[in-house]
Order: structure tokens, then C-alpha cells, then sequence
């Protein structure tokens, strides 16, 4: 008589196989594990770039004087502009509508006595007009400076910390990573487990001596390997393509991993046990990803957000997780200053995982 | 193709549709979901970020100085910083967004106009820190010009087409165009894809439906369902967030319907190719969803990406809407002033329907 732990090694090691055999069985989901996280990463990793460089701008100078035009050469040498000279303002008017600039300068024609120049930027694109209106007034004051005889009363020096060249890339790849591994391993787990459903194969399986448990750890084991894979496969081609440094902790990142994918495979479980439909499963999915994704910090800074919202983002796993995972990349800090982290990203897995096992019946 | 094959094949997905309340409810929620995401959770500007301040001279500059950076808009002081290295662990703990190093003797060197004033931002969000470096810089200009100590040269700086400066004004039509290749793309290729798991295209095989009507049938509550949605986002945002409606109703649904068919087709096209539903759905997250939301334009600039990627944004349907949604919603013109928008994405949907039915005539589906 085997030991009932023996059995139910036996009946998990079945379950498995059977599982990683469905998995990657298809040619095409095998190719489905490796090559789009890494297109993903590498198309995503050169889009999310919120810096403006070599913005277009329009130029109405009507003042001709040859003040506005040192201005405008200072300005055209920085290189951070391309500059356009227009007529007039209708036409500057035309091509602000039609995008074709961000930002139209206007000198006017009494600009030498009033000193006073109109800037108007495209706020259909709200993040790029607010840098652009930033960086011009910024080059326009320097240029004005550049014409004093008596040297400049303060200089500014700038320090950019852990990343010198405030490159965005630095700053979103890891993040990319996170998104990339929960947007797979989250559907891939909802979408497994309803699969069984829809086709009828779930009340088979449940019928056999299987328990919930070890169904529902087969079901996520294979799902966690992928993740893990693809997590290793990312990070090896953002260091090796991106150059992203990686001044961390290895053991820190595959740690902060493995409690990360246990909030997503949760989540995965917790959709599929909500929905009889594969089609369901995937809206389901997608109407938590999206929150998930925006108040995780990925893109948009969560000390910029309203206290409330704030406070919701403490539900996040991805918030956890970006700060671990930057640290990694970025920071190098110690593992021990994340134990916050580490904890939360813990106790929203087991509690997801749990609350699936309740659920799946 | 007879309408009244279309009609059975559309009835009989409606039905699909309709038995599941809670999921059609979800699609109905989803713009105002994304629009209160967007709109009201995030926030591109900078308002009272913490810095700290190392102020090595307690003189009138420097503290006029570090008053002025408290006073603002844009930053708030929490931390008087006593060494260097307190400033590195603030920062590293994320306590403090930058910091002002004001050196000793400030005033002296200011007088003979050769202070130096040292600003550190955290580098790690380089988009907050750029912000952050901007609002110094014009901190100090200001100083400087009140104190006569330049030039003056005054500049009004206005943002067109959003003049209150808020982020969901321009994010309205980035929302609808998720919204809608979510709908378009994975509802669509997820539905055709079921009915090949599940060998239902077999015996619709001896049914005298054509793979035409089959498709068009399928498409056509989606379609109605897209729409419902637009016009869900747009009273949203306009009743709620205020976002202004400036160009013509008829024009923005005319637009949003080419776009709809667009991204329908991709997902007929994705669903047939991959035959079954874990498949179709990695595929359409992949082609349709991200690419909407990354390079389209919405979030990220578009002129900002190298070169190569942006020549494949061009073959992104969604990049054009966005585009033309702006126009519509935004600026308050004709979407046919950017023709070559309109032309791109219909010639997108010829190649698309063309692909779709050559894929469905090798792979014998139906007749």
C-alpha cells in the first residue's frame, strides 16, 4: 500500500504531463512562449518613450528683429527643435490642426518693445505639450541669458540620478517585463482551465480521484514555468539589446518572480472560475488588466495620483513587482529594503490562489 | 449572398450574446471604466511633488530661493536634508522626487554673479524628472527676472484645444479606440474560433451558408455592440468629464464605423488562421490590443520612435483613428482634412477583406 502522499504525487505528476503536454503540444504555442514576449519587449521597448526630441515647431516672425532671429538660431542649435518658419498665423494655424508641429512660437510685431512672445503647443497630446511648452520656455530664457553682456547671476547644474541621460527605455523595460509576463501567464491560466469547461473535459476530471488542490496546482505549475521562462528569456535580451544595466540581486528578482506569478496565476484561476466561456474568460481578463496595468506606476508615476486612487493601488501585485524588478535593474538596493514588497506580493497571491481553490468546483 | 442567410447567422450570435448579460454589461462598462482610469487616476503634470533642500547658507538668496520652490504650484519641501548622503538615501527610498543643493556663501556669489545652484531629480522615471528639472528651471528664471537680474522677456504660453491642461481631455480618443479594437479584435476572432473548436463550421458545412454570410453574420452584432460603445465613451466623457464634442456626430461615427469593420476583419483573419481560442486570443492581444494602445499614438508619440517603428505604425489601423478621432472630438474639423488618414485605413480594409477571404477559400471553410 503506497503512502496517500506517494498517490497524490502519482496523480499530480499525471496531471502534469498531461497539462505541459496540452501546453506546448501545438508547434505554434510553442512558438507563442518565446517570440512574442521578446517582440513584445523589443517594439514596446522602443515605442514607450515619452522624452520629445526633434520636435517640430512653427515660427511666425514678424517681428524681424535681430534679437527674435539670435533667439531663434540659439534655439535652432540646441537641436532639440526643428524649426519651421511660417508667414503668417493662419498658416501656423493650418498646420497646428493637422499635427504636422506641436508648437507654434509667434514673435509679433512690436516684440522689441514689449519684449513678449506667444507660445501655444497642441494639448491634444497633453504629456508632449506640457514637455514641449517646459523645454522651449527653458531654451528661450537660456538663449536670452546668452545675450547678456555680465555673465549669468546662478548657474544651474543638473543631476540625474541612476540614470544620467534620463533615458526613458531605462525606466520602462523593466516594466515591460512585468506587463508582458502577467498579460501571458494571466489569460494563458483563465483560458486553460475554461477550456476544460467549455468542452466538457472539467467534469471528467473532477470525477476522478484528483482533488481540487492537485488540479488546480497542475493547472498552474506549467503556466508558472512558462512564466519563469519568459521572464528569463526577457530580461536576458533587455540586458543584451536594450543594454539595460542590471545592478541587482538575481536571487532578489527570480524570488520577487515567483510570489508575482502566484498573484497572476490566482487571478488567471479566480477569471476562469467566474466564466463558462473562453470569450468571457479573455473580457474578464481584459477588464482587470487595464486598471491593473495603468495604477501599477508602469507608465504613469503613482505619487502623482489622487489619494483615493492611491490607496486602490495597494491591490496591484504589478506595483510590487515594478519596484523589485527596477531595483534589480536599476537601483541595485538590497533585498531586505523590499520586504515590504516581497510581503504584500505574497498575501495577494495566496489569497487569490485561495480564494480559486474555494471557488473552482 | 442572401440577406436572409446574414440575418439568421447575426440572430443566432445576438442570442450568443444576449445569454450572457453580465459579460455584455462588462463590454457596455468598459469605455467608462477606461475613461475614469485615464481621466481621473493619472495625472501627467506635476502638482506639490516633494523635494528636499540641502541649504548650505542661510542667507536672504538662498532663503528667498528655497521659499520660492516651497511656495510653488509644482513642488512642496518635506525634507531639510543635512549631508549628502541623506539626500542619496531619500532618494533611493523614493521619499523625495529631487533636491536643491544650495552651497555655502549664496548671497556673496550671487552678487558677483557667480553662484551655483545644484539641482538632482531621480532619474529613474525620466518623464517626472524632466518635469521636475522644467518647473526648477523656470523657478529660478523667475527669480531672476523679478530681481531685475535679466532681461525681461515675458512668454505667454497657451495649450490649444485643451486650454485647462487636463489629461483626460486628450485621452478620450485613445479610450475609444482601445475600446473598439478590443471589441473588434478579440470578441470577433474569439467567436469564429469556438465554433472551429468545436467542429460547428462541419455541419454548418451542409447548411447552404457561404463562408460571405458566415462572416458578415458574425461580424454584424459586434459591429452594432462597437457602436453602442462609442456612443457610451462619448456621452461619458462628455457628461461627465467634460471633455468638449467639437466636430460633427455623424462624421466621428462614420469614422469609428471604417475603423470597426477594420479591426473586425483583422480578427476574422486572426481567428481563421489560428483555428482555435488560446491561440487566437495570444494573437490578437499581441496584433491588435497593444499595438493600439502603444503605437497608435495615444500614449506615446509616434515621432519619437526610431525610425523603423515608424514605418510599421503605419500599417496600425489604430494610428489613424486616433488621429482622426482627435480631429473630430478635439479640434473641431472635418476628419477629411487629413484625407490621407481616411485613405490609409480604407485601403487597409480592402487589403484585409481581400487576405480574409483568400485565407478562408485555402483553408475550405465552408463554401
Amino acid at each position: 500500500m503506497k503512502s496517500a502522499l506517494m498517490q497524490s504525487f502519482i496523480r499530480m505528476r499525471a496531471m502534469l504531463f498531461k497539462e505541459f503536454l496540452q501546453l506546448l503540444r501545438d508547434p505554434r504555442m510553442r512558438f507563442f512562449v518565446v517570440v512574442p514576449p521578446i517582440i513584445q519587449l523589443v517594439i514596446f521597448g522602443y515605442a514607450a518613450n515619452f522624452d520629445v526630441k526633434n520636435a517640430s515647431v512653427a515660427v511666425v516672425d514678424q517681428a524681424h528683429s535681430s534679437l527674435s532671429r539670435r533667439l531663434l538660431s540659439e534655439i535652432n542649435s540646441t537641436g532639440h527643435f526643428t524649426l519651421h518658419y511660417l508667414d503668417n498665423m493662419q498658416q501656423a494655424d493650418e498646420a497646428i490642426t493637422k499635427s504636422t508641429v506641436r508648437a507654434i512660437l509667434h514673435f509679433p510685431v512690436d516684440f522689441e518693445k514689449t519684449r513678449a512672445i506667444a507660445m501655444i503647443a497642441d494639448g491634444s497630446d497633453s504629456n508632449s505639450a506640457l514637455l514641449v511648452v517646459g523645454q522651449l520656455s527653458q531654451s528661450i530664457q537660456s538663449s536670452m541669458l546668452m545675450q547678456m553682456e555680465h555673465g549669468l547671476p546662478i548657474t544651474i547644474q543638473e543631476r540625474a540620478w541612476f540614470n544620467p541621460n534620463l533615458d526613458d527605455r531605462e525606466y520602462f523595460v523593466p516594466g515591460i517585463i512585468a506587463n508582458v509576463v502577467l498579460l501571458a501567464t494571466m489569460i494563458l491560466t483563465a483560458m486553460a482551465v475554461v477550456r476544460e469547461r467549455e468542452m466538457g473535459t472539467l467534469e471528467r476530471l473532477l470525477v476522478t480521484p484528483l482533488a481540487r488542490l492537485e488540479f488546480v496546482l497542475g493547472k498552474v505549475v506549467p503556466v508558472a514555468c512558462v512564466g519563469l521562462f519568459d521572464v528569463a528569456l526577457v530580461t536576458i535580451v533587455a540586458i543584451l539589446w536594450f543594454k539595460v544595466p542590471f545592478r541587482g540581486d538575481v536571487i532578489a528578482l527570480f524570488l520577487g518572480t515567483i510570489l508575482y506569478l502566484m498573484s497572476s496565476l490566482g487571478l488567471g484561476l479566480l477569471i476562469s472560475s467566474f466564466s463558462s466561456t473562453q470569450q468571457q474568460a479573455l473580457m474578464l481578463a481584459f477588464f482587470l488588466l487595464m486598471p491593473l496595468i495603468i495604477l501599477s506606476g508602469f507608465a504613469f508615476p503613482i505619487r502623482n495620483m489622487p489619494e483615493s486612487v492611491q490607496l486602490l493601488t495597494y491591490l496591484d501585485p504589478i506595483r510590487y513587482y515594478l519596484v523589485i524588478i527596477r531595483d534589480a535593474f536599476l537601483k541595485g538596493g538590497n533585498i531586505m529594503s523590499h520586504s515590504f514588497e516581497f510581503g504584500m506580493m505574497g498575501l495577494l497571491g495566496l489569497g487569490a490562489l485561495s480564494l480559486s481553490v474555494w471557488r473552482i468546483r | 449572398m442572401k440577406f436572409q442567410h446574414v440575418r439568421a447567422m447575426a440572430r443566432k450570435e445576438w442570442w450568443h450574446l444576449l445569454r450572457d448579460p453580465r459579460g455584455l454589461a462588462m463590454i457596455l462598462l468598459m469605455p467608462t471604466m477606461l475613461l475614469f482610469l485615464f481621466g481621473y487616476a493619472i495625472r501627467l503634470d506635476i502638482v506639490e511633488a516633494p523635494i528636499g533642500v540641502l541649504q548650505q547658507s542661510h542667507d536672504t538668496v538662498a532663503d528667498e530661493l528655497v521659499a520660492r520652490f516651497d511656495n510653488s504650484r509644482a513642488f512642496h519641501v518635506v525634507r531639510y536634508f543635512k549631508s549628502r548622503r541623506e539626500i542619496r538615501q531619500a532618494i533611493q527610498r523614493g521619499d523625495v522626487w529631487g533636491a536643491l543643493v544650495v552651497p555655502p556663501n549664496f548671497t556673496r556669489d550671487f552678487q558677483r554673479k557667480a553662484a551655483s545652484l545644484q539641482i538632482i531629480v531621480d532619474g529613474v522615471d525620466a518623464n517626472t524628472a524632466r518635469l521636475v528639472r522644467n518647473y526648477a528651471h523656470a523657478l529660478v528664471n523667475d527669480y531672476l527676472q523679478q530681481q531685475g537680474m535679466q532681461p525681461a522677456l515675458k512668454i505667454d504660453d497657451r495649450l490649444w484645444f485643451n486650454e485647462a491642461r487636463e489629461s483626460q481631455v486628450a485621452i478620450v480618443p485613445g479610450v475609444i479606440v482601445i475600446v473598439m479594437a478590443v471589441i473588434g479584435a478579440l470578441m470577433t476572432s474569439l467567436t469564429i474560433a469556438r465554433e472551429m473548436e468545436q467542429g460547428n463550421l462541419v455541419m454548418l458545412r451542409t447548411t447552404p451558408l457561404t463562408r460571405g454570410e458566415f462572416l458578415l453574420g458574425k461580424m454584424i452584432p459586434y459591429y452594432f455592440i462597437g457602436l453602442a460603445d462609442l456612443v457610451v465613451a462619448t456621452a461619458t466623457a462628455v457628461y461627465i468629464f467634460d471633455v468638449p464634442l467639437r466636430g460633427s456626430i455623424p462624421e466621428l461615427v462614420l469614422v469609428s464605423s471604417l475603423f470597426l469593420l477594420v479591426v473586425m476583419l483583422q480578427g476574422s483573419l486572426i481567428s481563421i488562421s489560428a483555428g482555435n481560442q488560446m491561440l487566437a486570443a495570444q494573437i490578437s492581444m499581441l496584433s491588435t490590443f497593444l499595438p493600439a494602445f502603444l503605437l497608435s499614438g495615444f500614449i506615446f508619440a509616434i515621432e519619437n520612435m526610431p525610425v523603423a517603428l515608424q514605418y510599421i505604425t503605419l500599417i496600425v489601423p489604430a494610428r489613424y483613428y486616433v488621429s482622426l478621432a482627435k480631429l473630430i472630438f478635439l479640434k473641431g474639423v472635418s476628419p477629411f482634412v487629413l484625407w490621407g488618414e481616411v485613405l490609409a485605413l480604407f485601403i487597409i480594409l480592402v487589403l484585409l477583406s481581400g487576405i480574409t477571404f483568400m485565407r478562408a477559400k485555402k483553408l475550405g471553410l465552408l463554401s
